[in-house]
């Protein structure tokens, strides 16, 4: 069972705006148009996840349906009415990183984003070139700039 | 009488009576209204304040008379809803206890406040007290006014001949009345013509509008001007001068119809009456029925009209009757009419503008109108449902739905009203003609909401059309032009894709593309959806805010035959109420002239869009006013530089008074909006009636129009300490005064370079257009107002008034509406006006 909780339902219009929430029709554009719902329609459906944001279904954070969206734009280019979803899944996303509900490899990604500045480990050849740029191979995490660019993120 | 003599100098000592309504919990909700009663006792020139569940009522008017005899009141203040819709009750209550109406005033305190700060009761109280004290102060300066009364016209004219307007014309004919049905194609008819059945009864179209037409076409009381089109309107209520161009038709009334003309005729081109799908000649009919039932010459395909030389004179050679024409000639023809019915219909949205269906690659990708014809027994394809790639009978057919409705995307957010039922209907259609064929709808939501809607949904299910709840993403071409249609079902949530052998794009309705023709000859209102705006969406539906015009069918909206007709009938009866009256009485509202103060500089002439002043160069005399004219915008008033143009009802000094009123207490706080009453007033109604909450810093000043702004209004209320001022009218183009706010602009704009040049911020004054449809924007604008007015400070006011104390002199008027408040005044400082004339 979903439960719709009227306190995330606010957060999300605050983060949202309320216009991104009540524009869809639920016309079904978005997701025929959808490479990933194509592939996986069992598992990701831009229009069920745009309905959950608007009931406030909280569940949602935890969906592993949220990481599945190519961010590829085809929902956004085809909404008659002009709805981002690629906005809201981003924002999604956000909330669901803030409250650790991520799925693990996600965390697991952040985590060497933050601590290595590299999401995957080097391969020989890169830190062969690297090193013949001349540039740093132990990656930036831990570097002033880069801590500022995640606390910009977090506003 | 009008105090001619001295108009703006004290009279008799005022005794004002102020009533502020609860207006149930719509004011009360958010406004103290005890409080505001209090208050207003506190006033200058207040006899009696008191609140009231509801002024409107039969108690509360009754309370109103009795308190103006028992009090000896001279002057009326009710503090409720917008003037736009209950001034005509008040007047009509004071007038009955005695009092002339023109002593009444009003205090929006509803649209203009407890709705639109629902959520700050303190706030709003404060701006209430205000509002209230504007309208006292206002009050002092009103006086008796007479209405004169100018005949009505016996006569009518219905634009556009569709159903809507033959309808009217037909209402109107048989009540008694002449009319004049002017239609811009070579037959009337309309949409309605198009169409082969209508919903929900599935009557066949042309069958129950023939004889309408036939009827329209022969009553005594009907003058036809088919290919035909308005070109200009002066005049108002009641006497209306219309321009109409009669495009020839080089075919004379002793036309039989036959078609021999036709048959003989060598020239061919794509027929519009049925959407291009088939061929018609250089000389016509657009359809069987057509009325006048007259064929017609295309003077850009005939080879002689479009040559200019006699190189083919096969139809003269055809024609029997000799009815024949080349030499025939446009007409321009005056027309004097009492009232006008606006029904110029509306414009299928094309669906080439949309990709994503392939309308326009692919040949059996057709418009619900295109099917229409096809689908037509007197159709290109004579009834026989057939696809265009290869005239064969489609076994399975889609319908897509909202195309070109309900989406921001293609700018038309509206439900177009009439597709849902159409494709019900047209799917039974298919089935009646092609039992076998498979029909499928792709929908969004299905809206069955008419008499009679329901069942026929039903009854098309039962007929085993089948209804798939998702819009497709794309259509391919497949093998033999069939189409591949791929959706979601979104109670699925599973990717369906669909094979049709023709597929049906269910259509939106747009307004007409020459829509912006009408709308400026008649200075109409145009809703946020581009349809002509009525006057109250429920209690007068079918009026405009333009005296004497209006409106029937999709002019107005998208809606069905059932409903243009009835709004037709609704249209007829409210023109044929005016003219059975004869007459009718304006608001006395046009200026006087104080001949002494006059220079005769005939600027007042010049600025004036009806032409009213009567002026010569040569004279150097006072200008005199042509009355019936005269329409009570303010410009000249506004432009005067002698201030010798008094307006009535408006006058300088009750301007001042309100503007004294609001800046007496926290002025550099306060945002100054003047609102015009046709347009922007209006809009700020419509935000209030749509609680769109905005800052509670601005008071608002009704004018007539926004021409009626003096520089000296700006001024005055900058020297008093006011924080931002606002001048707001209608959008350039939409004036209900025709050009009046194009002398706005200008004036602003020298207001601007002036205030500069004093060293005083522009930014504090802004101009704004906002249409009686803009009520989000006009709250939008408000905001900003209230962002600039944040950044002024306390010092730039102060610099403001020493500059203007230096460098710009306090009008008489301003002095004179004061001295109200300030007796002292009155005796050293106020030179009295000299006599009118």
């Amino acid at each position: 069972m979903l439960k719709i909780n009227p306190e995330f339902r606010k957060t999300l219009s605050q983060a949202l705006g309320e216009e991104v929430l009540f524009l869809c029709y639920q016309c079904g554009k978005c997701s025929a148009h959808c490479p990933v719902f194509h592939r996986v329609p069992d598992r990701f459906n831009p229009r069920k996840i745009l309905e959950m944001a608007y009931l406030g279904v909280e569940q949602l954070l935890e969906d592993p349906a949220l990481w599945l969206c190519t961010t590829c734009y085809e929902c956004v280019e085809n909404c008659p009415q002009t709805v981002n979803f690629v906005d809201i899944i981003v924002t999604l996303r956000n909330l669901a990183m803030d409250r650790g509900l991520a799925p693990k490899s996600v965390l697991d990604e952040y985590q060497a984003v933050t601590n290595k500045g590299f999401v995957y480990p080097l391969t020989g050849r890169i830190r062969k070139v690297k090193e013949e740029l001349g540039l740093s191979i132990t990656g930036d995490g831990d570097s002033p700039s880069f801590q500022q660019v995640l606390e910009v993120r977090h506003g | 009488m009008p105090n001619l003599k001295n108009p703006g100098t004290p009279k008799e000592e005022p005794r004002i009576g102020v009533y502020v309504c609860h207006c149930g919990l719509n004011i009360a909700g958010s406004v103290d209204c005890e409080s505001v009663a209090e208050f207003a006792k506190t006033l200058p020139g207040v006899v009696i304040a008191r609140d009231y569940r509801y002024m409107c009522s039969d108690p509360g008017q009754e309370l109103l008379k009795q308190d103006i005899k028992e009090y000896r009141l001279n002057r009326v203040v009710v503090a409720s809803c917008s003037p736009r819709l209950h001034e005509p009750t008040f007047r009509r209550a004071v007038m009955e206890a005695g009092l002339n109406p023109y002593l009444f005033e009003m205090a929006n305190i509803r649209e203009h406040c407890s709705w639109v700060h629902l959520y700050d009761r303190e706030a709003a109280t404060e701006k209430a007290k205000d509002l209230v004290k504007m309208s006292v102060y206002r009050a002092y300066h009103l006086e008796p006014q007479i209405e004169i009364k100018v005949p009505i016209q016996q006569t009518a004219m219905v634009i556009g001949g569709g159903v809507a307007g033959i309808q009217a014309a037909l209402d109107l004919a048989d009540t008694g009345y002449h009319v004049y049905l002017v239609e811009k194609e070579p037959s009337i008819g309309g949409r309605m013509a198009q169409i082969d059945k209508t919903f929900p009864t599935m009557d066949c179209s042309i069958c129950i509008l023939a004889p309408k037409m036939a009827e329209a076409g022969r009553h005594p009381n009907i003058t036809l001007l088919t290919n035909a089109e308005v070109e200009n309107i002066s005049g108002y209520i009641g006497n209306f001068n219309v321009q109409v161009r009669k495009k020839p038709r080089y075919v004379t009334a002793d036309c039989t119809a036959c078609g021999d003309c036709s048959k003989a005729c060598p020239q061919t081109a794509p027929n519009e009456f049925d959407v291009g799908l088939a061929t018609r000649k250089a000389i016509y009919i657009p359809f069987p029925q057509a009325v006048p039932a007259q064929y017609i010459i295309d003077p850009e395909l005939c080879l002689t009209l479009s040559k200019g030389a006699i190189v083919c004179e096969e139809c003269i050679k055809a024609c029997e009757k000799k009815a024949i024409d080349f030499t025939d000639q446009e007409e321009i023809l005056n027309i004097e009419v009492g009232t006008i019915i606006v029904a110029t219909g509306m414009d299928v949205y094309d669906p080439l503008k949309n990709h994503d269906y392939g309308y326009g690659l692919f040949p059996n990708v057709i418009t619900s109108l295109e099917f229409e014809r096809l689908i037509n027994a007197a159709g290109p394809s004579k009834g026989h449902l057939i696809r265009p790639s290869d005239r064969k009978i489609p076994k399975t057919v889609a319908f897509i739905q909202c195309v070109g409705s309900r989406s921001v995307r293609d700018g038309n957010e509206y439900c177009s009203n009439i597709c849902c039922m159409n494709t019900v209907k047209d799917a039974l259609l298919i089935r009646e003609h092609w039992p076998d064929t498979q029909i499928f709808v792709f929908y969004q939501d299905i809206r069955a909401f008419g008499k009679g809607f329901e069942a026929l949904y039903r009854r098309s299910k039962e007929e085993g059309v089948v209804y798939i709840r998702g819009l497709p993403s794309r259509i391919e071409e497949i093998g033999d032009h069939n189409l591949r249609i791929y959706a979601e079902d979104t109670l699925l949530g599973k990717e369906v894709v669909l094979d049709a052998e023709l597929v049906i794009l269910s259509v939106g309705l747009i307004p007409r593309k020459d829509r912006d023709a009408i709308q400026k000859i008649l200075a109409l209102s145009l809703t946020e959806d581009g349809f002509f705006l009525e006057a109250h969406p429920k209690l007068r539906p079918v009026d405009t805010a333009v005296g004497g015009v209006f409106l029937a069918g999709c002019a107005e909206g998208p809606k069905d035959i059932k409903d243009s007709v009835t709004q037709a009938s609704a249209a007829a009866a409210r023109a044929g109420i005016l003219m059975a009256k004869g007459e009718v009485a304006v608001e006395a509202l046009t200026p006087q002239i104080v001949e002494d103060l006059c220079k005769a500089c005939g600027l007042c002439a010049k600025v004036c869009p009806y032409n009213a002043w009567m002026w010569s160069k040569e004279d150097r005399k006072p200008p005199v006013l042509i009355e019936a004219s005269c329409q009570g915008c303010g410009t000249c008033g506004a432009e005067c530089p002698s201030d010798a143009i008094v307006m009535r009802h408006f006058p300088d000094e009750a301007i001042y008074a309100e503007i004294d009123a609001l800046t007496e207490e926290n002025p550099e706080r306060k945002v100054l909006a003047f609102c015009c009453n046709w347009c922007s007033y209006a809009g700020a109604d419509l935000a209030g009636v749509s609680r769109i909450q905005y800052p509670p810093e601005v008071r608002i000043i009704r004018t007539m129009c926004s021409g009626r702004v003096d520089m000296d209004f700006v001024l005055y209320a900058l020297s008093r300490g006011i924080g931002a001022v606002l001048v707001s009218g209608c959008h350039i183009g939409d004036c209900h005064y025709i050009t009046a706010n194009h002398q706005t602009k200008k004036r602003m704009e020298r207001l601007w370079v002036r205030l500069e040049r004093m060293g005083i911020r522009k930014e504090r004054v802004q101009l704004g257009w906002f249409s009686a449809a803009e009520g989000a924007q006009f709250a939008a604008k408000i905001r900003e107002m209230v962002e600039i007015l944040k950044t002024v400070t306390p010092e730039e006011i102060e610099k403001t008034k020493e500059i203007l104390a230096k460098q710009w002199k306090v009008p008489q008027a301003a002095l004179r509406a004061t001295a109200f408040v300030r007796p002292e005044r009155r005796m050293d400082e106020v030179a009295t006006r000299p006599s009118a004339s």
